[in-house]
């Protein structure tokens, strides 16, 4: 008998959700993870802590290896799918290498989105979504004593927060397009403003980056349509996080901002699945795609992804109306408080 | 959570490093090796390289080339590698087993297409490792117009990567190609440096291995050898003549170096029909007063020992080498083993005294090679020197000993004068050494026989008679055993925890495993012993009533040596004695001896 | 095979009849080449014979004794360097030429004689006697063949006849014996020479001819076990068997000579001679274009 070889790509939440199920539904299948980041499955909301050296980096590790070993699940890190070919199952990896699948979930995450007017400078950005952004950060940090935060979205908030309480002077230039995929009302700007302001953080509004200098790409300074110049060590692109389809383009696969899929998170090809970050969700009640965001939400869609693929027809719902509110300002700040206190 | 398993915990710098080239025959990972091999040690490193081989004939099967670097001496090939060279993917997936569990793989990053799944080491990379992918073809391709030189492109890879001097590499690849054409040798560097420089360009560096360029100085001229190579040129500065042997694995090579170079020093090579020809052809040499030597493994010895018998009880010199390999019968020819120790000690019919002798290093095969012949001929006795699979074939950097054999101690010969008369042969001395005449002298004839005989040589089976001869050929272990330098014991002084014993090729795992267990505190001491018949037992004894633990380690199932000792000592002892064909893992002795102290 | 039972050194004894003839004998030289030891061979032994003609032939060839090496197995053969005046090595089964060769490479300035019977160099010693020929080792090699082990008592060996009776194979001997010549010459011996220990005068010029050949000389001489065989070969039946070889017989002709070894016909003389490149000439050269290199 031919078993399944569910492929899963990506190393983050929904993916790891959905590899349990996998596994409890189906013992004898195949299961691989691929990821192109090097480490194993780690708590990105405990980042910043890491990042000031109050969390080793061995308590962001959320499962050993021995979790997948023990599990017969095959964990491909540091490995890139650069192209696909769906009606053929067939994805094709950086090192040359041909992987086939049965069922494939595409739990991809999302990638630092850098808003198209900064691109002539962008490489003066640097972004912290990764272990790797926070180890570098780590390791150059006793050189910064200012830092300049573009954007603000959910990450942001708790970085800069976080950089200000240790002394160093941390300014934020609020974006209008942070929070994407959510419009940042009014109401919820001024509650940030104030409560970042409250811990130390000065906030710069309705003002915009036109320009990085930088003589030796470790002093920077940041100019602004307003005239200011900012000097300082660290420039942080936070506009929000786009889903990493690149590879994806001229797949066949239907991609909106994000992976459309149905409320089964079934894409327009049978075999493949898209869930957690990367993926627009249809909801047959609203007519409409949604995007999850947050951790719990990504956990939740990573089981209905797993045991769908499975053969189940289980039904991604909508996201909880209180969602869409409580993503609001409560939300972001709380996801993360919520579980870095366990 | 196991150390391995942290994220991104990475090798500290410690200037100790194992290196893994693997590639199908023909990939170079060998001579890749021996480029790196001599690089490093031009840098003042020490290294052993112990290549691992394919179970049967090499022909286009996997060729793998490891080497330890490190600046203190080595001792072990160590277990598993922390950088590993995928010339080849298909015979480097197998290798990954070998490879630390944060270790490093290079591999080709380009091929010429998409492989199929499972077919690239690449997606084998297991967390917590590191891959670098490298177009290793494609800067091949570009250096040399071949693939060929993937494994020059991969060295480029490795100096820039642990930073080494690349001139140091520079150098010894001129040297390798220094035969070749100007353009083949511009060309080969282009390669290296091709590999250098995509490395510091193009590879982030997540390892954290760095050897900062450092050089090391280094006393006496180092040459890099094997331990046949060694053991071959033992051979050739004792001054033999004559080398008769028949091919057997792993004790070919020494044949074949003898073969290219005993005739230059007008001595002479026979391959004989088997094991007995050869033997016979040596105890023949032997008996006309010409030094000689056979080499072979354990079925050989099998073969051999009548013959041996005959030389014991004739007294006739001859030294025979056995490199040993896995058994019993034909075994397992390319595995590593230390089981022939019963056979060279006692493998006869009576009572058949014989020495044996076991170097632990590369550089002992020579002196002790030397040491061999030079008791043979003041004893007149077969000696047996043990070599093993491991030290064979392993590749180190020595610095010859000046003092030679003279470091074992000085045994003068015994040569009858014309004008004794009559002439015993076998006459008693206090030592049991009797004078010694060459056939060609006149007036000092005699007839050898293996039957047991007079003074005078004659056949005489008398009770008194076959004790007294038997005394004789027993006291001259004794005479052998003063003049030989007594083992110093190693490690601590006085009182020890523990006190391990070791003997051959895994004296050096004996040795590492002390160093850790004194790390960890205990007091820690060796006795090693390099000749093995006869023993120094007063000084075993001194030795093992310092200890409170008494441990044996060799490569063989039944304690072969732990039986010498306990007879010996007469205490309970810790026997390490395992079959791993494996050069034995030192942290599997320090494993078991934490055990039994806890 | 077994060493039991042989009886201590023998004192001679020399009958007063004798004399005369031990006068010519001394006056001979031969016994210029045997030891103080005499041998203990049965009474009537063709091992005499065969001694007297080595010794006739060492004598006449002046060759001096220190430099002779008397090499055997074990055997009835194998006691012979016991009573030869040389140096000696009264080895083990089956390898005396092993051992021979090694004496001889070593120290090519030795003349080496290496001796055994049927059993030690067809038999367990058989798979060296080729190698010995390849080689051309400059040495002499003399088979006793007798056709029957008699150190141990009367044995069927590698040259008994099928069907004799012999202590182990009471039924008759089931196996067909070999015909030495016939492997020497196919081995590729550069010297054959065969030989009757009953025509003991006839060795003499058998063994000069052997013993001034440069390179391997296989002689195996027939000699009758007066003790274990009264079947096979004993001087009755053998007495008018034996035809020199004709004086047609052209000696360097390898077909000629195996037509002899083949006729059934008992023929002693040389057999087969040819002059090639010894072992010492060959390794002359190679050790020269070593050193060019």
């Amino acid at each position: 008998m031919m078993h399944e070889h569910y492929v899963i790509v990506g190393n983050g939440v929904t993916a790891n959700a959905a590899a349990d199920v996998l596994r409890e539904r189906d013992p004898n299948a195949r299961i691989t993870m691929i990821s192109d980041e090097f480490h194993l499955f780690y708590h990105r909301f405990r980042l910043p802590a890491f990042l000031l050296g109050e969390a080793s980096e061995s308590s962001l590790c959320v499962r050993p290896v021995s979790y997948y070993r023990e599990r017969n699940i095959r964990l491909r890190l540091g490995q890139e799918v650069v192209r696909v070919e769906l009606d053929r199952n067939l994805l094709y990896l950086k090192h040359m290498e041909k992987v086939g699948y049965t069922r494939l979930l595409l739990a991809l995450g999302g990638k630092p989105h850098i808003p198209e007017v900064h691109y002539t400078y962008r490489h003066r950005f640097s972004t912290f979504k990764t272990l790797d952004d926070a180890r570098l950060l780590r390791s150059r940090l006793g050189s910064i004593r200012s830092i300049v935060i573009a954007g603000g979205d959910l990450v942001s908030m708790r970085f800069a927060t976080s950089l200000a309480k240790t002394g160093r002077n941390v300014m934020m230039m609020l974006a209008s397009e942070a929070f994407w995929p959510l419009d940042l009302t009014e109401t919820i700007r001024e509650e940030c403003i104030r409560s970042l302001t409250a811990k130390g953080v000065d906030v710069i509004d309705s003002d915009r980056i036109v320009g990085i200098d930088s003589a030796d790409e470790q002093n920077f300074e940041v100019r602004t349509a307003a005239g200011l110049i900012l000097p300082c060590q660290y420039v942080g692109a936070f506009f929000g996080w786009r889903p990493q389809v690149d590879f994806l383009v001229r797949s066949g696969l239907d991609i909106d901002r994000g992976i459309l899929v149905d409320e089964h998170l079934r894409t327009n090809f049978d075999s493949v699945f898209a869930a957690g970050d990367c993926a627009q969700v249809y909801n047959p009640g609203i007519r409409n795609y949604w995007v999850s965001i947050g951790w719990p939400n990504a956990e939740r869609l990573g089981r209905v992804a797993g045991e769908n693929m499975a053969g189940g027809a289980l039904e991604a719902g909508q996201a909880p109306q209180s969602a869409l509110e409580v993503e609001g300002i409560q939300a972001c700040t709380s996801w993360w408080r919520e579980h870095g206190s366990e | 959570m196991d150390r391995n398993e942290r994220i991104g915990e990475n090798t500290v710098n410690r200037e100790d490093l194992i290196v893994k080239i693997c590639g199908s025959a023909g990939d170079g990972s060998i001579s890749a090796t021996e480029i790196l091999n001599r690089a490093v040690a031009s840098m003042g490193y020490h290294i052993m390289n112990f290549d691992s081989f394919p179970a049967e004939i090499r022909g286009f099967g996997k060729s793998c080339g490891h080497t330890r670097i490190s600046k203190n001496p080595v001792r072990t090939p160590g277990d598993k590698a922390d950088c590993l060279v995928a010339l080849d993917d298909g015979h480097s997936i197998s290798e990954l087993k070998n490879l630390k569990s944060n270790g490093i793989i290079i591999y080709d990053s380009l091929p010429p297409s998409y492989r199929d799944e499972d077919t690239a080491v690449a997606g084998y990379i297991e967390p917590g490792m590191i891959g670098y992918g490298v177009p290793l073809r494609e800067l091949s391709t570009e250096a040399t117009r071949s693939a060929k030189s993937r494994n020059l492109v991969s060295l480029g890879v490795i100096a820039t990567l642990f930073n080494f001097d690349p001139d140091a590499f520079v150098r010894a690849i001129s040297k390798r190609f220094s035969g070749k054409k100007e353009s083949v040798r511009t060309a080969v560097l282009e390669a290296f440096r091709l590999g250098q420089i995509f490395t510091s360009e193009k590879i982030s560096k997540r390892d954290a291995i760095d050897f900062e360029r450092k050089a090391y100085p280094r006393e006496g001229e180092y040459i890099i050898i094997s331990g046949n190579e060694s053991a071959a040129q033992g051979c050739l500065d004792a001054g033999i003549r004559l080398y008769a042997g028949y091919p057997i694995t792993p004790a070919t090579k020494i044949m074949e170096i003898l073969a290219k170079k005993l005739p230059i020093q007008e001595g002479v090579v026979v391959q004989t029909e088997d094991e007995i020809s050869a033997v016979g052809h040596v105890l023949g040499a032997g008996f006309s007063g010409t030094r000689s030597a056979t080499a072979t493994s354990g079925p050989g010895l099998c073969l051999m020992s009548e013959c041996i018998n005959l030389g014991v009880m004739a007294e006739i010199p001859m030294v025979i080498i056995d490199c040993q390999r896995g058994g019993p019968s034909t075994g397992l020819p390319t595995k590593t083993e230390q089981s022939d120790l019963r056979i060279a000690l006692y493998g006869a019919s009576g009572d058949s005294p014989r020495p044996v002798i076991a170097p632990t290093t590369v550089a002992e095969c020579h002196s002790l090679a030397m040491a061999a012949f030079e008791i043979s001929d003041a004893y007149q006795t077969p000696v047996i020197l043990l070599l093993d699979f491991f030290l064979s074939n392993r590749i180190e950097d020595i610095v010859p000993d000046p003092e030679g054999s003279a470091r074992w101690g000085r045994f003068p010969d015994s040569i009858a004068k014309p004008g004794e008369s009559p002439y015993k042969r076998y006459r008693i001395t206090p030592s049991g050494v009797s004078p010694r005449s060459m056939p060609g002298t006149p007036e000092l004839l005699f007839t050898a026989t293996g039957l047991e005989h007079t003074e005078n040589g004659r056949p005489n089976y008398d009770a008194a008679n076959h004790k007294t001869m038997t005394d004789k050929r027993y006291a001259k272990l004794d005479a052998l055993r003063n003049a030989w330098s007594l083992p110093e014991p190693i490690g601590d002084a006085g009182e020890l925890d523990v006190g391990v014993i070791s003997w051959g090729s895994s004296a050096g795992s004996a040795i590492e495993a002390m160093e850790i267990l004194r790390e960890r505190g205990f007091r820690v001491g060796g006795w090693i012993p390099r000749l093995l018949m006869p023993l120094h037992e007063d000084a075993l004894e001194a030795f093992a009533a310092r200890c409170r633990c008494l441990v044996v380690t060799e490569m063989n199932h039944s304690g072969q040596f732990a039986d010498v000792i306990e007879r010996v000592v007469h205490r309970p002892i810790l026997r390490i004695a395992k079959v791993y064909s494996e050069p034995m893992p030192s942290d599997d002795i320090v494993r078991i001896v934490l055990g039994e102290l806890s | 095979m077994n060493q039991a039972n042989t009886p201590d050194q023998p004192k001679p004894i020399i009958h007063a009849g004798v004399s005369r003839f031990l006068e010519d004998v001394q006056k001979s030289g031969i016994l210029n080449y045997r030891s103080e030891s005499l041998p203990t061979w049965c009474p009537g032994c063709g091992y005499y014979g065969i001694t007297h003609g080595i010794t006739q032939a060492l004598s006449e060839l002046e060759i001096p004794s220190h430099e002779l090496v008397f090499v055997s197995g074990i055997g009835c053969a194998g006691r012979y360097p016991f009573f030869m005046k040389g140096y000696g090595f009264h080895t083990i089964h089956g390898r005396t030429l092993p051992i021979a060769s090694g004496i001889k490479m070593a120290n090519p300035r030795l003349r080496v004689i290496a001796v055994g019977g049927d059993g030690d160099g067809f038999a367990i010693g058989g798979g060296h006697l080729p190698h010995a020929i390849r080689r051309n080792i400059d040495l002499t090699y003399v088979v006793f063949d007798n056709g029957i082990y008699g150190l141990t008592k009367g044995q069927a060996s590698p040259t008994t006849p099928q069907g004799q009776i012999t202590a182990t194979t009471p039924y008759g001997n089931p196996e067909q014996p070999l015909n030495p010549t016939m492997l020497g010459l196919s081995y590729g011996t550069s010297f054959l020479a065969t030989g009757y220990a009953g025509l003991p005068h006839e060795l003499l010029p058998i063994f000069k001819a052997a013993f001034s050949h440069r390179g391997f000389s296989l002689v195996i001489i027939t000699t009758p076990c007066v003790t274990f065989d009264s079947v096979n070969i004993t001087y009755d039946r053998f007495r008018h068997l034996w035809h020199p070889i004709p004086a047609s017989h052209p000696v360097s002709d390898i077909r000629s000579a195996m037509m002899l070894a083949m006729s059934g016909e008992h023929y002693y003389g040389v057999m087969f001679s040819e002059d090639r490149p010894t072992w010492d000439d060959r390794w002359e050269t190679i050790q020269r274009n070593a050193r060019k290199k």
